[in-house]
């Protein structure tokens, strides 16, 4: 049998043989048990390999301070994110046996790159579950309301994004009313993933009372990093089945998380999803007021249209008028003419007829006159004829007795008889009365 | 006549003619005739002033209307 080592000798042994068999470094891949920060800044760590839930391996490893500010700024920046529980690593490690603390690795250094494919890959192995289930375009089937006036926002309410966000939004310049209701939830560390889904639920139960518009995610802005649980495969489906449209404003820079994906509407900020909200009211006021501008051109054409109508109308009745009158006029006129041409020739005509009534009446009276003179001149003639001395010039005589004369009294002897004659008047006395002639 | 102003026209002419009637007739005397051929130019007279201010109203009153 050999002599018996003590403890520290056979420590030491291993702690010998590891040296002299072992490289001093090795790059390891595993996945990061366990992380805890000491007080001096050191980390203490736990390395395990996993073949699906199954434990394979598992070794205690540390960062010592120094070595651990280095490397935890590097992956910080290159991955967007600090080293955590979960993460598979690419590490630089030194094998260590301390006779007291036994076996442990020492990392030197963790290649952010690594954790960076790996995460990709990661992600993009959820991100192909998810367009199998056709949940990747889901959420993008609803149409955004044109005036998102009722949002539903999930956000941590002490987070600056979210006062960000509420500033904005009741800020805004053209007095727009937006109605808002936090639905409080962890937006980061490990509990983020289920917070928000039960946020989400919330609001899903709500929506049997309250009208949303809109689902908001915000993150609080802040850290750059443990933007892991966005790109949680639950998280992602609980987005995506939500029956309202989802916008979400995560504040990350780098490159979009798979709750961005599924979202309906991905902006970079809350304040840039204030401003997307404000936008759709700007939009549809916009529309609004070119709506309005077109019926007010339209109105216009149309007044200007009818104007122009009415004055041809105007125009057109007054020509026609104006040759109506002018006809009329016209018409007057010639029956004014032919009055007074009819009132003249009938005038002359009585004129005429009076002239020749004249004449006529002056003629007929001269004939007449004239006609009267020759009768008088002829009864004058007659007269001459009969008169007495026409006789007794002649010689004739004549008697009368008594004043009468004689070849009408009655006559015997002895009657005185008055004889005239041209000059003398002779006294006689009838001697005897004889018959004679017939 | 003393009433020959208030005869209208167309009693008068009427008076003209029938005068003018009588004296184609024949069987007035002279001393009818006179007052007859008086009577006559008479009217004739005023018949032919008549015609006259007739024309004048008339000119005068298309020409106010002008």
């Amino acid at each position: 049998m050999q002599n018996p080592l003590s403890l520290s000798e056979l420590n030491q042994l291993i702690r010998h043989t590891l040296d002299s068999n072992l490289s001093p470094s090795y790059w390891v891949t595993a996945e990061i048990g366990e992380l805890r920060d000491s007080a001096k800044g050191h980390a203490y760590l736990e390395l395990v390999e996993k073949s699906g839930d199954q434990l394979i391996a598992k070794i205690k490893a540390n960062i010592w301070a120094y070595t651990y500010q280095g490397i935890r700024s590097r992956f910080a920046s290159t991955t967007g994110q600090n080293i955590c529980n979960g993460m598979k690593v690419l590490a630089l490690v030194n094998v260590q046996f301390h006779e007291i603390y036994g076996l442990s690795i020492n990392i030197k250094d963790i290649d952010p790159n690594y954790t960076l494919g790996e995460r990709a890959k990661r992600k993009q192995e959820i991100i192909d579950q998810l367009s199998r289930e056709g949940l990747m375009h889901l959420n993008k089937q609803y149409v955004l309301p044109q005036v998102p006036q009722r949002l539903a926002v999930i956000s941590s309410s002490t987070a600056a994004g979210f006062g960000d966000f509420i500033n904005q939004l009741e800020h805004n310049a053209h007095g727009y009313q937006i109605h808002w209701e936090l639905y409080q939830a962890t937006m980061q560390g490990n509990d983020a993933s289920s917070s928000i889904i039960n946020a989400i639920l919330s609001i899903e139960a709500d929506l049997q009372q309250k009208d949303f518009d809109l689902l908001v995610v915000i993150r609080g802005g802040g850290a750059k990093t443990d933007m892991d649980c966005f790109d949680d495969y639950d998280l992602a489906r609980a987005i995506a089945n939500t029956s309202l449209p989802v916008v979400t404003g995560i504040g990350h820079e780098r490159d979009e998380c798979i709750a961005d994906l599924v979202a309906n509407t991905k902006m970079k900020t809350p304040t840039a999803v204030a401003e997307f909200v404000l936008s759709g009211f700007r939009d549809f006021e916009e529309k609004l007021q070119e709506k309005l501008k077109r019926i007010e051109r339209t109105a216009g054409y149309f007044l200007q249209r009818e104007d122009r109508l009415i004055r041809d109308k105007e125009h057109m009745l007054k020509n026609l008028f104006l040759s109506k009158a002018g006809a009329a006029k016209e018409k007057l006129n010639s029956k004014t003419q032919q009055i007074l041409s009819l009132a003249h020739n009938k005038i002359k005509m009585q004129a005429i007829s009076l002239g020749n009534i004249e004449t006529y009446l002056k003629k007929n009276v001269q004939i007449r006159l004239d006609q009267e003179k020759n009768n008088l001149q002829g009864l004058e003639k007659d007269l001459g004829r009969l008169n007495p001395n026409y006789f007794l010039e002649r010689g004739y005589t004549r008697t009368e007795i008594n004043g009468i004369p004689v070849n009408q009294a009655k006559i015997k002897s002895g009657d005185e008889l008055t004889t005239f004659t041209l000059t003398k008047r002779i006294k006689s006395k009838i001697a005897t009365i004889e018959k004679y002639g017939k | 006549m003393a009433n020959n102003n208030t005869l209208s026209y167309d009693k008068a002419l009427h008076r003209i003619e029938e005068i003018v009637r009588q004296l184609e007739e024949d069987n007035k005397s002279i001393d009818e005739l006179s007052a007859l051929v008086k009577e006559a130019s008479g009217l004739i007279k005023d018949c032919k002033l008549k015609l006259r201010m007739t024309e004048e109203d008339i000119l005068k009153a298309f020409g106010e209307e002008g």
